[in-house]
Parts: C-alpha cells; structure tokens; sequence
C-alpha cells in the first residue's frame, strides 16, 4: 500500500523540523516544547506502527507459556479449580493462534510487491506473445480485481478529502471483513 | 519504509529507459537530470541569504545601473515548485524610481512533475497578450547560475480561491457569486489557449508534433511511461494496462495547440473585488499538442464541484455539456468525443503516475519541500484510479 504509514510519518516530522520549528518565534516557547514533544511522539509511532501486531504476538506467546506452566503446577482448593479451568479456555482459544506461521508485515508488503510484478510481467509478454483470448481474458481478469482494490483503496483514504461524495463509500470494516471472513 | 534500487539508478539503467522511452529533447534532459541526480542530498530548506545572493548575482549580469532586492519572502502553495516573492527597487530609462514585485520559482531536488523551465518560459511569453499571464523576465533553466532551475515572472494580485477558515479540504469551490464571475472567463480563456497560433513564437524547448500524426501522443506516453518506471514503488496491473491501451489507440493530431495540462481552479488567480482573472498559472507542464487533452483533463471528477441544486460542474463551473458547447463555440474548433475519451484516459493515467508514482518517490528521496503536501495528494489515488478504471472498462 502506498505510501505506508512511515513514509507519511517520516513526512511530518520533516515538515516539523524544517518548516514549522524554525519559523515558531522564539519566545513561544510551549509551542515549541509541544512542538519537539510531537516529533518525539512520531518518531516512536514511526519506528512502532508496523511492529505492533508482531510485539503482540510475543506478549501472547509469553503468557500462553507462563499460564500453561502455572496450570500445569496448580492443585488445591475449589478456588484453584475454577481459575484453573478458566485458565484452559483461555489457552484454548490462544493455542490456534500461537501455531499459526504470521508473517511480519513487511513480508507480507514484500510478498504482494512481488505478485504485482508478476501479474505486470505477464500482462507486457501477453501484448507481444499471447493469443488474442489469452489477451483479452487476462485484461477482464485485471479489470475484476483493479474494482475491488480500487473501492478497498477508496474506503481506506476517504478521509483525504478527495471524494464528492464519500458518503456512498462502503466502510473500511466492510471492505476488509468480507476478505478475513472468506479464510 | 521500502527502499529500492530505484533510489539508486545506475547510469546504464538510466541509459536504457532513454532508448527504451524517446521523448522531447526538453522532457529527455529533465528526466535524465533527475535522476541522474537521484542518489544526491535530500532537499533541504535554502538560506535566504544564500538566495538573495545569488539572485543579485544573477540580476547583475542582466541590469544596467544600480537596483537593490527588499521584501524577499517565501510563497505558499503549489507543491511542486519552491516560490518566492521579492521586491526589486531600480531607476529606469526614463531615469524615474521604480519598485516592481517579482516571483522566483525554482525546482527543488525533485518535484511531483519533473519540468524544463525553458518550456513554461517560452510558452508563457508565447501566450501573454491573448490570454493573462504573469510577465516572464529570466530563466535559469539548468539552474547554472541560482542554484536550481528557474524562472523570474512579475507578481500578480489575485487570490486562488475565496478566503475560507478550517481545515484544508480540496473540494472548497468558488461559491454561486464567484463562479459566475469567474466561468464566463474560463472557458474563454482555456478556447483561446487552443485557437493560439504558436507558430510564430519561439518554441525552441518544444518538438511540435506534426499534423495528421500521431507520433507526438507516442512520445507523450513514453514520456510518463518512463516517469512510471523511474518512480514506481510498486506496480499496479491497471496502470500497466492503460499504458497498452493508449499505445493501440493512440490517434493522429487535427491542430496543434498549447496545451497547459493543469488548467483548473486554484491555478488561476482573480481579484476578489470584481471576480476579474488576472492571471492564469503553473505553465510547468505546458506542450504542444492536442486541445482535447486540456479538455478531458478538466472534465475529471477531481475538478468537479457540486451546486446548491445538486448539480455536477465541470471544474466547478458549467454542467459537461454546456462546458463543451461554449468550449467548441469560443474556441472555433470541434470537440471530437472519440478524442476526448482517449484523452479522458490519458490525463487519469498521468494523473495517476503523478500521486502513485512521483508523490512517494519524492517523498522517500526527500527530495522536495513539500513532502507533506505531496503526501496528501496520496489520497487522491484511489479516485484518479476509480476514473481510469471506469473510463478503461468501457473502452476494452
């Protein structure tokens, strides 16, 4: 997806730096403070918003481990008992998750990247070597998916300000849910 | 953030997109400039002083007797070129004092659309007398002497738009009072535009494409296909296939015309007082080609505004139709659709290359001083490539 959030973030703190610090007047000082505390606060998003969802993985792992171990050892009372049959529906509805292979976002852009390229390299040999049909085939083909991308991409920037209307656009859960619902 | 080789080219990559794309000897030279410069610095914020020396220098070599600069300061808008405004102060021929406003323009490292000063220079001063046009004094076109490319014009009073409060939104249109004010002289002006006849002007930064032929749309698709390639960050099938599309449809010119390719609201500017244009702008990507370009450009949803009854305006100003009819009746010349809709196409595609293409790729560089405008013009993709799409969809 273009551009990604640290592209866009990189931007801003640029245009802190460069345009809007320098022409702050000296003596304003709290808007300078809060000024140098907001490139502070993008410069941590920068090097966090793609790292999230993998930071929270660990986490889950961590305490699927600590839990499992404290489970394991526990005996005792009726209260013991009961926490511990909560504690195994919880590690139940954590195990699929924890088995699962997810790639790091950006493997997952990488791996796009490069399906798009292909996708691209087969249109261009299709122009010089591919039947008329093939041709034609390929292009409705492209033509299906470019219009569910491109209302996914609208929904995704419809605060932008660009639409004449963005009130007719689907929501960003309704474009992305009917995909995650497919799997 | 993604970085490619890209950011990196090598000379004989550069080398292969030139054979591969031929293009105007102006357009080759920006092009290869760019990236050839691709791997330098980033862009940073120029001292002031550094400019006002250099434009004294500059100013020297062209004035006879004294003058000084005061009031240097920068200009905001635009998003591809750094703009200044200054004051010169000098005695004239007449040996009278004399203050006059002027605007430096100058390219930064790279920009949303990579141009050749020489080309907006001459066009403007082709142009200036038939319709308004700030008046253009000097060009530094390799930018040997400023620093940068660039162009010095006469200041122009005006406003882009009706002065608002809030957030910035591209949708803030004229209003009931100021559009009707401000069609009548648009159109008028975007007719005389193509009516020009060019040829007696000094066109030297231009390949004028012959009449009958169509090899000037050609070189004007290898010009943004090649755009494409340098800047892409990743490809987009669709994009890919309205290239192919407009190589097999690619037709023939019937009169070749000045082409501005961003004749629009906001590149304009009018007096507030009377709704009066006082100068039409941004003639960075001007061409000699064919006027159905500047049409179709126009007729994008991008530009189109709705009016208090609900009504589509081309460009914020007259329904589509009506637009054409006055268009083709001010104009004297014919509004062919087959043409409009190839050039429908091709303005969504280009369009596209500028915000899919350029737009991250600068900013990745950074390569300009407005990155974080450039940025928002991000989000225009979707509706560009929503256009394209339908308008493809229904030609293939």
């Amino acid at each position: 997806m273009v551009p990604d959030f640290a592209l866009r973030i990189h931007a801003m703190i640029r245009s802190l730096r460069e345009v809007v610090l320098p022409a702050l007047p000296k003596d304003e000082m709290l808007a300078i403070d809060q000024a140098n505390i907001l490139i502070g606060y993008l410069g941590i998003m920068a090097e966090q918003h793609d790292r999230v969802f993998e930071y929270l993985l660990v986490e889950l792992a961590e305490y699927v481990e600590l839990l499992s171990a404290l489970v394991e050892d526990a005996h005792g009372a009726r209260s013991i008992e009961d926490a511990v049959a909560k504690a195994r529906g919880a590690l139940g509805m954590a195990a699929p998750i924890v088995q699962m292979s997810i790639p790091r976002q950006g493997e997952l852009s990488a791996l796009i990247r490069s399906l798009r390229e292909s996708v691209d390299e087969l249109l261009i040999a299709a122009r010089q070597d591919g039947t008329p049909a093939y041709r034609q085939a390929s292009t409705m083909r492209v033509i299906r998916q470019a219009e569910r991308q491109i209302l996914r991409e609208r929904a995704w920037f419809r605060a932008s300000g660009f639409e004449l209307d963005a009130s007719r656009l689907p929501s960003i859960d309704e474009v992305l849910l009917p995909n995650r619902n497919k799997s | 953030m993604i970085l490619d080789d890209k950011q990196h080219p090598s000379p004989a990559w550069i080398e292969s997109l030139r054979r591969r794309y031929p293009t105007e000897r102006t357009v080759d030279e920006t092009l290869t400039a760019k990236m050839r410069s691709r791997a330098g610095p980033p862009h940073r914020p120029q001292s002031i002083d550094g400019v006002i020396e250099r434009l004294n220098r500059f100013l020297e070599r062209r004035l006879s007797g004294a003058f000084s600069i005061t009031s240097f300061r920068g200009l905001a808008g635009g998003s591809s070129k750094e703009q200044y405004a200054f004051d010169l102060v000098r005695t004239d021929s007449a040996g009278d004092a004399r203050r006059d406003t002027y605007v430096l323009r100058m390219a930064p490292a790279e920009s949303i659309v990579a141009t050749h000063a020489l080309r907006e220079f001459q066009a403007m001063n082709a142009v200036r007398g038939v319709i308004p046009v700030p008046a253009v004094h000097w060009c530094d076109p390799e930018g040997a002497e400023l620093g940068q490319p660039a162009l010095i014009a006469s200041f122009c009073e005006g406003v882009t738009r009706p002065p608002r409060e809030g957030a910035y939104t591209p949708r803030q249109g004229f209003g009931p009072k100021y559009r009707a004010l401000l069609a009548p002289q648009f159109v008028r002006y975007l007719a005389e535009l193509a009516k020009f006849d060019w040829r007696s002007s000094d066109v030297s930064a231009f390949d004028p494409p012959t009449v009958g032929s169509n090899e000037g749309v050609i070189k004007a698709i290898n010009w943004w296909e090649r755009v494409w390639e340098e800047d892409c960050i990743e490809r987009y099938p669709l994009m890919t296939l309205a290239a192919q599309w407009l190589r097999d449809n690619a037709p023939p010119i019937d009169h070749v015309s000045f082409v501005h390719r961003d004749f629009r609201g906001g590149n304009f500017l009018f007096r507030p007082a009377d709704g009066k244009i006082t100068a039409i702008l941004d003639w960075e990507l001007v061409q000699l080609g064919d006027r159905h370009e500047d049409l179709a450009y126009l007729l994008s949803p991008l530009f189109s505004e709705i009016d208090e009854n609900g009504i589509e305006l081309t460009g914020g100003f007259y329904p589509r139709d009506e637009f054409i009819r006055l268009y083709e009746a001010l104009s004297g010349l014919p509004v062919n659709p087959v043409r409009l809709a190839y050039y429908d196409v091709f303005c969504l595609w280009r369009g596209t290359i500028n915000v899919l293409a350029t737009a991250p790729r600068i900013m990745m560089g950074e390569k300009t001083h407005q990155d974080i405008r450039v940025g928002w013009m991000i989000g225009a993709t979707p509706l560009t490539l929503s256009s394209l799409h339908g308008a493809l969809k229904r030609r293939i």
